[in-house]
């Protein structure tokens, strides 16, 4: 088995004098996606922003085996690519300049072979010079998800990529998840849905109030126990609408 | 940009030219030398303004920022009125201000952005920045003020720290710009170098951060560039407002909001803006000259307002 690329023991976020996250432990090796679930308010997107460095958290946090800490902003960026929910850029810069960005660690930029690659990978190639307030919230996701794929980091850290798209296109970004591993990137992906959780991780953490509720792979933790004691549900195995892409 | 060298020669052409004169020989010449050095010491005062502008609207996302909207350029100014009184207590006399000013006017805009900072770090919204910059634009022209009163007690002492507070390239000359055009080239350059986290900082502290961009560094350094180039357009021209805002928000619709293309626009742009306003102050009846701080006031102001509406309503979906 490869070395964990991310390893946090201990991993704890305050804020003021709350604990918005409890002594997390995890590990993400190369090639394994890792699901981060739980109800709302819970600490997903803390827990994810913390493993960034983009949050001061205490407990041991490494990242390559190198302590997170000792890593430049650069360096960082390099191994780890980040997709935020929404993107605060307002601006109107194309959307080829906005995947480009994801080259200033590397030393590269917008016209760039890479850039290009992933524009092409996510299908935005005809969509490149528009301005990117202008695309749908959908675009948009697409966009900020080529724009991780630019950095060339080992590893993907993704905030509920799916939440506002479509059926479609949430089940090509799934896809698209599961392709990333297999071409031996660590992948870590905030899901808000059950159903989601258990189509797209191959491991998952279960969070209730900033604490790991429970952990494991996705038919132990998306379970009729942990699901009643987190959620305060039950589950209903089969009850549920299923989808896959059509083979055309 | 050809566009923008075109306005800029006219508007040369017209700084040599308005109030003309029936001289000849050496008092002609010595008229050009003059209007020649008020014209360069425009150009660079206002490219420094406008480059300063687009820098802080890029670091604190907030496209109301500029350095007379967050107080740089009212510290900046009340800098230069201590430096001068300084000189003046000191027995240096203000005969070659040029020397001190420059000094002083950079204190003033460190301390004025620093400070802005303290406060911005606890609440970043756009209008707690906005507030900030007021209270301390408030407070530096309320203590401007005081060295202007003091200052009174000598006619030209008092003349100069006035000449600082409403804005007037009247008094410049060579020794001066010889003295700033370097630091506005230096900030210039400096600015450039910095133009490619600045886009990057477009969509927020984290999402930069999380490309690679190590957020602290860049805001340290973008307060000293910027100063520098408050500091050196105040030394020339005194405090003059609004430069910062007018030439990037005329500028964004025809070059996008990249900064390494809208920093030279906008440096051209503030340029002829300050040029052409100068023109205009020397031009507009009165006794003497209206201070060049009030021309580009009445230009900027309007202008603010309408932007800070505009905001508004695109905020509220309307």
């Amino acid at each position: 088995m490869s070395d964990p690329l991310i390893h946090a023991r201990g991993l704890t976020v305050r804020r003021g004098a709350r604990e918005v996250l409890r002594a997390v432990d995890l590990e993400v090796r190369p090639g394994e996606v890792l699901g981060i679930l739980g109800p709302n308010g819970a600490g997903k997107s803390t827990l994810l922003r913390a493993l960034l460095g983009l949050v001061p958290a205490t407990g041991e946090l490494r990242v390559d085996g190198r302590p997170s800490a000792r890593l430049s902003a650069r360096e960082r960026a390099g191994l780890l690519a980040y997709v935020p929910q929404r993107s605060h850029l307002q601006a109107g810069l194309a959307v080829r300049e906005v995947v480009g960005q994801g080259r200033y660690a590397a030393g590269g930029h917008a016209d760039d072979a890479v850039t290009t690659a992933a524009l092409a990978r996510l299908g935005l190639e005809g969509l490149q010079e528009r301005a990117f307030p202008t695309l749908s919230v959908g675009e948009q996701q697409r966009a900020l998800i080529a724009r991780a794929l630019a950095t060339g980091a080992r590893a993907l850290l993704l905030d509920e990529p799916t939440a506002a798209l479509d059926v479609r296109r949430a089940l090509e970004t799934f896809a698209l998840l599961r392709e990333l591993a297999d071409e031996g990137r660590a992948v870590v992906v905030v899901v808000h849905g059950l159903d989601e959780a258990r189509r797209v991780a191959d491991r998952l953490i279960l969070l209730r109030e900033g604490a790991v509720a429970a952990t494991g792979s996705p038919r132990e933790v998306v379970a009729a126990d942990p699901i009643r004691e987190v959620y305060g549900v039950e589950l209903v195995e089969g009850g549920a609408l299923g989808f896959r892409l059509s083979e055309d | 940009m050809l566009v923008l060298a075109g306005v800029l020669a006219l508007a040369s052409f017209a700084a040599l030219r308005v109030g003309s004169v029936e001289a000849e020989g050496e008092v002609a010449a010595h008229i050009l030398s003059l209007r020649g050095a008020r014209l360069v010491a425009g150009f660079l005062a206002g490219a420094a303004l406008a480059v300063s502008g687009v820098m802080v609207q890029g670091l604190f996302r907030n496209p109301l920022a500029s350095p007379s909207i967050l107080g740089t350029t009212a510290g900046a100014s009340l800098g230069g009125q201590l430096a001068l009184l300084l000189a003046q207590l000191a027995g240096f006399g203000v005969s070659h201000p040029e020397l001190l000013v420059p000094f002083g006017c950079l204190a003033g805009a460190l301390l004025s952005l620093a400070v802005l900072l303290v406060f911005v770090r606890r609440a970043s919204d756009r209008l707690t920045l906005l507030l900030v910059g007021f209270v301390l634009g408030s407070l530096f022209l309320s203590l401007g003020g005081l060295v202007t009163s003091v200052a009174q007690e000598r006619w030209e002492l008092g003349r100069a720290v006035v000449a600082f507070a409403l804005g007037s390239l009247g008094g410049v000359g060579t020794r001066q710009v010889l003295f700033a055009a370097p630091l506005v080239l230096g900030g210039f350059v400096a600015a450039l170098l910095w133009a490619r986290p600045l886009d990057l900082l477009l969509s927020g502290e984290a999402e930069a951060r999380s490309l690679g961009v190590d957020v602290h560094r860049v805001r340290r350094w973008v307060v000293v560039w910027v100063s520098l180039l408050v500091a050196a357009s105040v030394s020339m021209s005194g405090s003059i407002a609004f430069v910062g805002l007018v030439a990037p928000h005329a500028l964004r619709p025809f070059v996008g909001e990249l900064h390494r293309r809208l920093l030279p626009a906008a440096a051209l742009a503030g340029g002829a803006f300050v040029v052409l306003c100068d023109v205009a102050a020397r031009a507009l009846p009165s006794r003497g000259e209206v201070p060049l701080g009030v021309v580009t006031g009445l230009v900027g102001a309007p202008l603010f307002l309408f932007l800070l509406f505009r905001g508004r309503r695109e905020a509220v979906g309307e």
